[in-house]
C-alpha cells in the first residue's frame, strides 16, 4: 500500500469513528421538524381563505371534526435544526416567565405549569403553549436530514480537489452538471414558458391549471405564436436536417441584445459614468454652524481630483489612435498605475468574496452537521 | 433564406428595439420584445439540456472513459427535472387550494427546493469557494514586486485583503490616535490611515475611477460592435455557409 493511500485510509477511519461517536452521543446530522395543519375556508363568492388557527391548533394534526367538509387542510413544516437549540430558546423563555428552565425535559408538566402560571399575560401563555406542545411533538424529518448528510458530502466531494482530481469530485462535478442544468429548466419553465407564453396563447386554460389568478381581461395573443415557433426553430437544431433554420431565432437574440444593450450601454455606462466624473474640484464641507471644516474640505477635494484624474487618464490609455508618447504617454503611464489598484482592489474583493463563502460553507459542516459551533 | 432572413430578422428586432426608445407609440413593442427574448432564452436552455443529453448518451452508448460519471449527468438531470417539473411536494396556493398545479413550485419543504438547498447550492458554492485557495495560490506565484504598476497592484491588493478583515481593525485602530498625539489634531482626521477605512476609500476613490474609465471603454465597444451589427456589416453570428 501506497504511504497516500495509508494516509487517506486512515483519514476515512478516524472519520468514520468521529462521526459515530459524534450521532451516537449528541443530536448531530438530525433535521427535526413539526407538521403544521393550514386549513382553507371557501367564501360566499367561490374563493377561499386561510382559516386563522391558534398556536396550538396550528401544530394540532388530528382530524378536526368539527370542521366544515368543503375545508380542505395540507401540512407544512416548522424546520428545527437543531433540537438542543430549540430547547436552551424554550428554557430562557421558561425562565424570563419566572418558571424552572428544567421543564423543557418535561412537556406535559411544562404545559401544566404554564397554565398554572398567573403572573402571565394571555399573549405570553398561548406562546409558551405551543412551544412546548412543538417540544413534545417535533419528529425527526428523514428528508431533510438525508439532505443535511447529502449536502455535507457534496461539499466534501468538492473540498477532496485540493488534494487532487480523485472519483468523489468527478461524481460531485457529474451531480452538479446534470442538476443546475435541469434545474434552470425547470425554472425557466414555470416562470417564463408558463406565466408568459402559454398564458398569452392559452389563457383559458392556464386558468383552469397552473395560474388561477390569471386577470380575465388577457385573451389569445396571436402575436406570441412568434417567439412560440423562435423556439421550435432553435430546437431544430437537435434534430440531423435542416438545422440552418435555427439561424432565425439566433439572429433575433442577436439583433434584440444589440438593440437592448445599445440603448442600455449608452445611457448607463456611457452618459451617466461622464456625467457621474464631472465633479467640483473644490469641496467645501461645512459644519452645523455653518463654518468650513479645513481638512474635511481638503480631504474631499483631494478624492474628487483622484476621481477626476484616474476616470482621464485612465480613458487616454485605452486610446489608441494617437500614439503613447510625450504628454500622451505620461498620461496613459499614470493611467496604467490607476488602472493596476482598481485591478489589485477587485482582485482583493473577489478574494474575500470567495473566502465568505468558504467560511460559509465550513460554518455549515461544523455548524449544521457536526453541531461543534451553533447551527445558522 | 440562410442568410438573408436571419440579416433582416436581427436588423428589423434591433431597429425596433431602438424605435421604441424613442418613439413612445412603440413603447410597449419594447416591452413585449424583452419577453419574447426571455421566451426564447428558456428554449436555450432546453436547447442546452437536450445538447447535454445527446452528448451524455453517445458517450455511455460508445463507452468512452469516463462513461459511469455520464450516467450520473444523466440521473441527475431527469430526477431534477421531472421533480420540478410535475411540482413534487408543492402544496396548492392559499387563495386557490383547489388548483393542485399552482402551487409555488419552489417554496420550502418542495422537491425543486429540496435539490436546489441540497445538491445545487452547496456544490456551487463550494466549487466557487474553492477558488479563494486557487486564486491566492495563482496570485502567490504570480505577484512580484517587480516594476511599479506590479507594486501598485500587490499593495493595493493587500490593504483590500487584510481591511475587509477584523485583522485590518486589530493592526491599525491605534493610528489615528497615535497621529493625533503628534500632531495636535482629532483622531477623526486621520481615520483613513486605519486599513477599514483605507480599504473604503480605495474602492469609493481610485478603484471607482479606475472602473468607470474600463466601463467606459466597453460601452463605446458595445455601442459600435451594435451598430454593426443593426447594420449588417458585421455577419459572423451567421457562421460559414
Amino acid at each position: 500500500m501506497k504511504q497516500s493511500q495509508l494516509i487517506w485510509l486512515l483519514i476515512f477511519v478516524v472519520g468514520g469513528i468521529f462521526l459515530a461517536w459524534r450521532v451516537s452521543t449528541t443530536d448531530m446530522g438530525r433535521v427535526w421538524h413539526h407538521p403544521e395543519r393550514q386549513i382553507h375556508q371557501q367564501n360566499e363568492d367561490g374563493s377561499w381563505s386561510e382559516v386563522e388557527l391558534s398556536p396550538s391548533r396550528k401544530f394540532d394534526l388530528h382530524d378536526d371534526g368539527d370542521l366544515e367538509a368543503n375545508q380542505e387542510g395540507w401540512n407544512t413544516w416548522t424546520v428545527l435544526k437543531n433540537r438542543k437549540g430549540f430547547n436552551e430558546s424554550f428554557g430562557t423563555s421558561l425562565a424570563t416567565a419566572g418558571m424552572d428552565p428544567e421543564l423543557v425535559h418535561d412537556p406535559v408538566a411544562a404545559q401544566a405549569a404554564i397554565d398554572g402560571n398567573p403572573d402571565m399575560s394571555d399573549a405570553d401563555r398561548e406562546v409558551l403553549q405551543s412551544m412546548a406542545l412543538m417540544s413534545e411533538d417535533f419528529i425527526l424529518s428523514p428528508g431533510r436530514t438525508f439532505g443535511l448528510w447529502l449536502s455535507a458530502f457534496f461539499t466534501l466531494c468538492i473540498m477532496s480537489f485540493l488534494y487532487k482530481d480523485n472519483p468523489f469530485y468527478k461524481f460531485a462535478e457529474a451531480v452538479v452538471i446534470g442538476a443546475s442544468a435541469a434545474y434552470v429548466m425547470a425554472v425557466g419553465f414555470w416562470t417564463m414558458l408558463v406565466k408568459n407564453l402559454f398564458s398569452n396563447l392559452a389563457p383559458g386554460l392556464m386558468r383552469e391549471t397552473f395560474i388561477p389568478g390569471l386577470p380575465e381581461e388577457i385573451v389569445f395573443n396571436g402575436w406570441y405564436l412568434v417567439p412560440a415557433l423562435f423556439t421550435i426553430f432553435l430546437l431544430w437544431r437537435l434534430m440531423p436536417m435542416g438545422g440552418w433554420i435555427s439561424r432565425w431565432p439566433l439572429a433575433f437574440f442577436i439583433g434584440i441584445t444589440a438593440g437592448l444593450r445599445l440603448i442600455a450601454f449608452l445611457e448607463a455606462d456611457f452618459m451617466a459614468q461622464i456625467s457621474a466624473t464631472m465633479i467640483p474640484l473644490w469641496v467645501s464641507v461645512q459644519d452645523a454652524a455653518g463654518s468650513m471644516m479645513l481638512w474635511d474640505s481638503v480631504w474631499a477635494s483631494f478624492t474628487n481630483i483622484i476621481i477626476i484624474v484616474a476616470t482621464m487618464t485612465g480613458l487616454v490609455y485605452f486610446f489608441f489612435s494617437v500614439e503613447h508618447k510625450g504628454a500622451v504617454g505620461g498620461a496613459a503611464r499614470v493611467g496604467i498605475w490607476f488602472l493596476m489598484i482598481t485591478f489589485g482592489a477587485s482582485f482583493g474583493y473577489t478574494v474575500m468574496g470567495r473566502i465568505a463563502l468558504l467560511a460559509e460553507r465550513l460554518q455549515y459542516l461544523f455548524g449544521n452537521w457536526l453541531h461543534l459551533t451553533p447551527p445558522t | 433564406m440562410k442568410r438573408t432572413v436571419p440579416l433582416l430578422i436581427a436588423m428589423f428586432a434591433g431597429i425596433m428595439l431602438l424605435a421604441s426608445t424613442f418613439i413612445p407609440l412603440t413603447e410597449t413593442w419594447g416591452e413585449t420584445v424583452t419577453i419574447w427574448f426571455d421566451i426564447l432564452a428558456v428554449g436555450a436552455f432546453v436547447l442546452g439540456g437536450g445538447n447535454l443529453l445527446k452528448i451524455h448518451l453517445e458517450k455511455i452508448s460508445s463507452k468512452r472513459s469516463g462513461w459511469a460519471f455520464s450516467v450520473v449527468t444523466l440521473l441527475a438531470f431527469v430526477i431534477t427535472l421531472w421533480v420540478g417539473l410535475v411540482q413534487w411536494g408543492v402544496n396548492p396556493p392559499k387563495l386557490y387550494p383547489t388548483h393542485s398545479w399552482a402551487g409555488n413550485y419552489i417554496e420550502e419543504g418542495s422537491g425543486l427546493f429540496w435539490i436546489y438547498d441540497n445538491v445545487v447550492y452547496p456544490l456551487t458554492a463550494t466549487m466557487f469557494a474553492m477558488l479563494a485557495f486557487y486564486v491566492a495560490s495563482a496570485a502567490f506565484r504570480a505577484f512580484r514586486a517587480k516594476n511599479i504598476e506590479a507594486t501598485l497592484l500587490l499593495f493595493t491588493a493587500f490593504i483590500v485583503l487584510l481591511g475587509r478583515t477584523y485583522a485590518g481593525v486589530f493592526l491599525t485602530d491605534w493610528v489615528p490616535g497615535f497621529m493625533a498625539m503628534i500632531t495636535g489634531m482629532t483622531p477623526e482626521h486621520f481615520n483613513t490611515m486605519q486599513l477599514d477605512e483605507l480599504t473604503g476609500w480605495i474602492m469609493n476613490a481610485p478603484n471607482k475611477a479606475g472602473n468607470r474609465a474600463i466601463t467606459i471603454g466597453i460601452a463605446l465597444g458595445v455601442v459600435s460592435y451594435s451598430l454593426k451589427i443593426l447594420m449588417g456589416v458585421d455577419r459572423s453570428y451567421l457562421g460559414q455557409d
